[in-house]
Formats: C-alpha cells, sequence, structure tokens
C-alpha cells in the first residue's frame, strides 16, 4: 500500500469520527427545539448548530480528500508529491478542528472586534472558524492541490478525471478565500458569502464528488475509462451550465437587484434536469451488471447517492426555488428538509460507498456483504426520511402560518414555533434522528470488522 | 398567493419533479427488463407528469414566465430518459 493510501485511511477514520460527533451536535440542536431550556447557560442552540453544520462540512470534506488519497497514487502509479507535508498537515488538520470545537464549547463566542474574529470565532454560517484556523484550513487545501497537480507533473501523464480534479480545485481553494472578509454591509456580505457557500456546494463540490464516483466506478463495477470519463464531461457541464448561475436562488431576498429572481429562478429551476440524467445512468449500470459485485455496501450506497442525490437536490429543491413560493418558504424548517437530503445524497452516501470501496481493498476482503451493512443502510436511510419528511411538515406549518397567514410578523412567528403541527413535528424529528443515530453505530461497527469476520475473508461466491 | 395556494402549488412542483424520476427509472427499468408493461408504466408516469404540468399552467399562482417554463421544461423532461440511454447504449 502507498503512503498516499495509508493517509487515506486516516482521513477516513477522521472523517467517519467527525460525522459521529455531527450526529451528536444534530440531536442536541433538534432537542432543544423540544425542551429550550436544555442546557440552559452552559451550551446555547446557536453553538450546537454550529457544530452540527461546521462538522457536516469538515467530515465531507475529509472525506472527499481521503478519497482522492486513495486513488491518486493508482491514477499516476506512483507515490505522489510531497506526501511527508501531507502526513503533518493531516495531524495540524485533526488539531486545528479540535482546538475550534473546544473554544466553541468553551468561549462560545467573541467580542465583534479584530481580536474576537481572528481567535474566537468569525460568525458567518458555516464558516464560523475564526481566522487562524481558516489560514490553516487553506494551507491544508494548498498542499492537497500541490499533491495532486505535483504528482501529475512529475509522473509526466494525466487522465481525464485528473484534469478536471485539478481544474476544480482552483476553484475550491480560491473560493475559500470568501471566508476572510469582514464586510459591514449585511447585503454585500451574503453577496460574496454564497459565491462560498453555494459555488462549494453545488458547483466544486459536484465536479469533485463526480470525479471520485468516477474512480469508484471503476473498481467497483469495472466500467471502462472511456464510458466515465465521458460521462463526467457531459455531467461536469451540465451540473455547472445550470449550478453556478443557480447562485441566484440565494440572492432573492438579500437586498440585491430584482433580476436575480429571474436569474436564479431560472436556472435552479433547470437543476434537476441532469440529476434525472443521472437517475437513468444509475439504473444503466445497476441493470447491466445485474447487481453482481464483491462489494454490495458500496455498490447500494452509490445507487442511494444517484436516487437522493434526485430527491433531496431534484424534487425537494425544485418545491422552493420558484420565487413566488421562496418568499414564503426561504429560512423555514423546509429548507432544512432540503438541505438534509440534499447533502445525504449527493454527498454523503457517496463518501460512505467509497470508504466500503477503500476498505475492501485495504483489508483484502474479497467479498463484502452480510447482515449489518444492511441493518446501517435501512436504518441510515429511514431515519433521513424520516426527519426530513417531518422537517417538511414542520417548515409547511411555518410557510403557512406564519409567512403566508400571519405576514411574517414577530406574533405569526410565535405563532408558527407554536402550533401543534411544528411541535410534533420536532418531536418526531427527533425520534427519527435517533434512529439515524443508532444507523450510524451499526455503519461504524461494520467499518471496523469488514475483512476481520472469518465469514467475509472466506466468502468464495458473489451473491446476485 | 394565500395560504393553502403555496402548499399546494409548492407540492405540485416537487410532484412534477418526482414523476419525471418515476418515469426516468421505470423507461430505465423497462429497456433492461425488455418488458413493455414497465415502460408504459414509465410513459404514464409521465403522462400524469404532463397533467400536473396543465393543473400548475391552469390553476396556481405562478406568473407567466414560470409556467411557461414549466410547459418548456415538461417537453424536455419527455427526451431526457431515452437521450440519455442511447448515449449510454452506444458508449458501451
Amino acid at each position: 500500500m502507498y503512503r498516499s493510501q495509508r493517509l487515506a485511511l486516516k482521513y477516513f477514520a477522521a472523517a467517519v469520527t467527525l460525522f459521529g460527533i455531527m450526529i451528536i451536535a444534530g440531536l442536541m440542536s433538534a432537542y432543544y427545539y423540544i425542551n429550550p431550556d436544555f442546557l440552559f447557560g452552559l451550551l446555547h442552540f446557536n453553538i450546537a448548530k454550529i457544530l452540527h453544520i461546521d462538522t457536516l462540512v469538515i467530515w465531507l470534506l475529509m472525506g472527499f480528500m481521503g478519497a482522492i488519497y486513495w486513488f491518486l497514487p493508482e491514477e499516476f502509479g506512483m507515490e505522489p508529491v510531497g506526501i511527508p507535508a501531507a502526513e503533518i498537515l493531516f495531524w495540524i488538520f485533526c488539531a486545528v478542528v479540535a482546538v475550534v470545537a473546544i473554544v466553541f464549547i468553551v468561549v462560545q463566542y467573541g467580542g465583534s472586534d479584530t481580536a474576537g474574529l481572528w481567535l474566537v470565532q468569525q460568525g458567518r454560517k458555516y464558516v464560523e472558524a475564526p481566522r487562524w484556523a481558516a489560514v490553516g484550513v487553506v494551507v491544508v487545501m494548498a498542499v492537497f492541490a500541490w499533491n495532486v497537480i505535483g504528482t501529475a507533473l512529475k509522473a509526466k501523464k494525466i487522465t481525464g478525471i485528473m484534469v478536471v480534479l485539478i481544474v476544480d480545485l482552483v476553484p475550491l481553494i480560491v473560493l475559500y478565500l470568501d471566508a476572510f472578509p469582514a464586510i459591514d454591509n449585511m447585503s454585500v456580505d451574503l453577496y460574496w458569502w454564497w459565491w462560498l457557500v453555494h459555488l462549494w456546494v453545488e458547483a466544486t463540490w459536484e465536479v469533485l464528488i463526480g470525479c471520485i464516483m468516477a474512480l469508484a466506478l471503476m473498481q467497483l463495477l469495472g466500467t471502462s475509462r472511456r464510458i466515465v470519463e465521458a460521462w463526467l464531461y457531459i455531467e461536469v457541464a451540465l451540473v455547472l451550465g445550470t449550478g453556478i448561475l443557480g447562485l441566484g436562488h440565494h440572492y432573492f431576498w438579500i437586498g440585491t437587484p430584482k433580476y436575480w429572481l429571474a436569474v436564479g429562478g431560472f436556472f435552479s429551476a433547470f437543476e434537476p434536469l441532469p440529476l434525472l440524467g443521472m437517475v437513468v445512468h444509475a439504473v444503466y449500470d445497476a441493470g447491466t451488471h445485474h447487481m453482481k459485485t464483491t462489494n454490495k455496501p458500496a455498490f447500494y450506497w452509490m445507487m442511494a447517492e444517484a436516487f437522493g442525490n434526485f430527491i433531496g437536490a431534484g424534487v425537494w429543491g425544485f418545491m422552493i426555488t420558484l420565487p413566488q413560493v421562496n418568499l414564503y418558504a426561504h429560512g423555514t424548517q423546509w429548507t432544512v428538509s432540503h438541505g438534509h437530503f440534499a447533502f445525504w445524497g449527493a454527498y454523503a452516501c457517496g463518501v460512505i460507498s467509497v470508504i466500503y470501496l477503500v476498505l475492501q481493498k485495504s483489508r483484502k476482503a474479497t467479498l463484502v456483504n452480510g447482515a449489518r451493512w444492511k441493518w446501517a443502510f435501512a436504518a441510515l436511510n429511514v431515519g433521513l426520511i424520516g426527519m426530513v419528511g417531518t422537517l417538511l411538515v414542520a417548515g409547511f406549518s411555518q410557510a403557512f402560518i406564519e409567512r403566508a397567514i400571519g405576514g411574517s410578523t414577530l406574533q405569526a412567528f410565535i405563532s408558527g414555533q407554536e402550533s401543534p403541527w411544528f411541535v410534533d413535528s420536532m418531536v418526531a424529528r427527533f425520534i427519527f434522528g435517533l434512529i439515524f443515530a443508532l444507523g450510524y453505530v451499526v455503519l461504524v461497527y461494520d467499518f471496523l470488522t469488514i475483512g476481520r469476520r472469518v465469514a467475509v475473508e472466506t466468502g468464495a461466491t458473489v451473491t446476485a | 398567493m394565500i395560504g393553502v395556494e403555496l402548499l399546494e402549488t409548492a407540492l405540485l412542483l416537487g410532484l412534477f419533479v418526482l414523476l419525471a424520476g418515476a418515469y426516468g427509472i421505470l423507461y430505465g427499468a423497462g429497456k433492461l427488463s425488455q418488458r413493455r408493461a414497465i415502460l408504459h408504466a414509465g410513459f404514464a408516469c409521465y403522462g400524469i407528469q404532463c397533467a400536473l404540468a396543465l393543473v400548475v399552467i391552469a390553476f396556481t399562482p405562478l406568473a407567466m414566465f414560470w409556467k411557461a417554463f414549466i410547459a418548456a421544461s415538461t417537453l424536455a423532461y419527455l427526451g431526457i430518459p431515452p437521450v440519455t440511454w442511447r448515449f449510454l447504449g452506444r458508449m458501451h
């Protein structure tokens, strides 16, 4: 095994650990809605929510990096350049995440001065990390880019997937620099902040996961490079074509010019179209391979990625993307429902799929199957669907009672929050969150024991 | 837009895309299994999607621009599964 691949395993271990912390923080955030006095005076709701959201971003990012570090030496047939630096930076990255989490929990928030921005938190959603930590993230990402680009240069060869990846790494890093400015005008600040948040999630990350899935498909199903690369180019063109100007759906109500209503609504309404193409592709792959594979969990999670992305981003997104509906739906639990489903489908399922694939290879398991992954798959997906379903109902009640009937007054906000539809949905969401957490525990147990169970290692036949 | 119209419109839009997904899945499954019944079920989903598009256009308070968009995208959804399938078949 290459050093890069050993590093990949460390990144996956860190990602799965942060996934667990994300779930704990998510359960806490959900519980605050049921019992607002929870940890009163000790840990505020906003801190639990920050931990939930930020660990989501970091665990997925670490999952992506792990996947790239795994596939990189196989693509170029050599150890990536700069691996010693990447190994050191992995530990620094973990230490930075831990220190920032401790600061969030213990200090929570600082003053609105430069010291507060640099040492405590920046107060901007998704990028709350203080500036010193944000500088650390930039350094880690720069070394990651150097690992990829430098290896391509040294190997004097390139593949289509690697070209796409290298081109994607540039905006991935440049856009993150948007985490630093502290602009006084809120409209201007949000205008640029959305470049980071939207263009990471609906552009650069989409391309990144597209590259990772292309590499995984070749190993999992033996799909030819010619096919995955051709499909990757089409997917990238379609996703970027709709996703970049789809940015406009975040500009509807932040004080930007009126034309964004048409631009944002128009391009984001196109976003389900390429996702439908991906669903058809998933059906084609599943059918032509007769669902036969030596790694069923990786295969099923990859299928879950295609379908989850379509439903979470496509269906849930289309419900609220047209300005006339978005006027009532934005900022309610409805958008939270969409966010959970889309992140799960587009990214989390893909990362879990790659982890299964990598664990099979690293532990030399001839066959990965069994009951545990099925329980984990079922509990995680039932939990997730239950959460997004209940959040949707809560969002409906907010949009209906608070916005459409109440006219968005403070009293209407209170009425929406006290509605039985909202209150009961929050309780149900917490219960489904517990099911999701249970699925995570089984998933981790399955990860830890893959290839170490006798039944798996000696499995001689591939069951269809 | 009043409350009930808001929820009806949003649900119709969601269902509109969901039916496109059902059409795509059943179209693919029908082609793979070479069973006409499944293929027809896919086209039936597309038929329901068209009916939903008509409901959106006729009864929701969306602006004309968005209604025209729904009409145009209904046509686009019809072509995506067959075009994708043909492309994939040629690639393989």
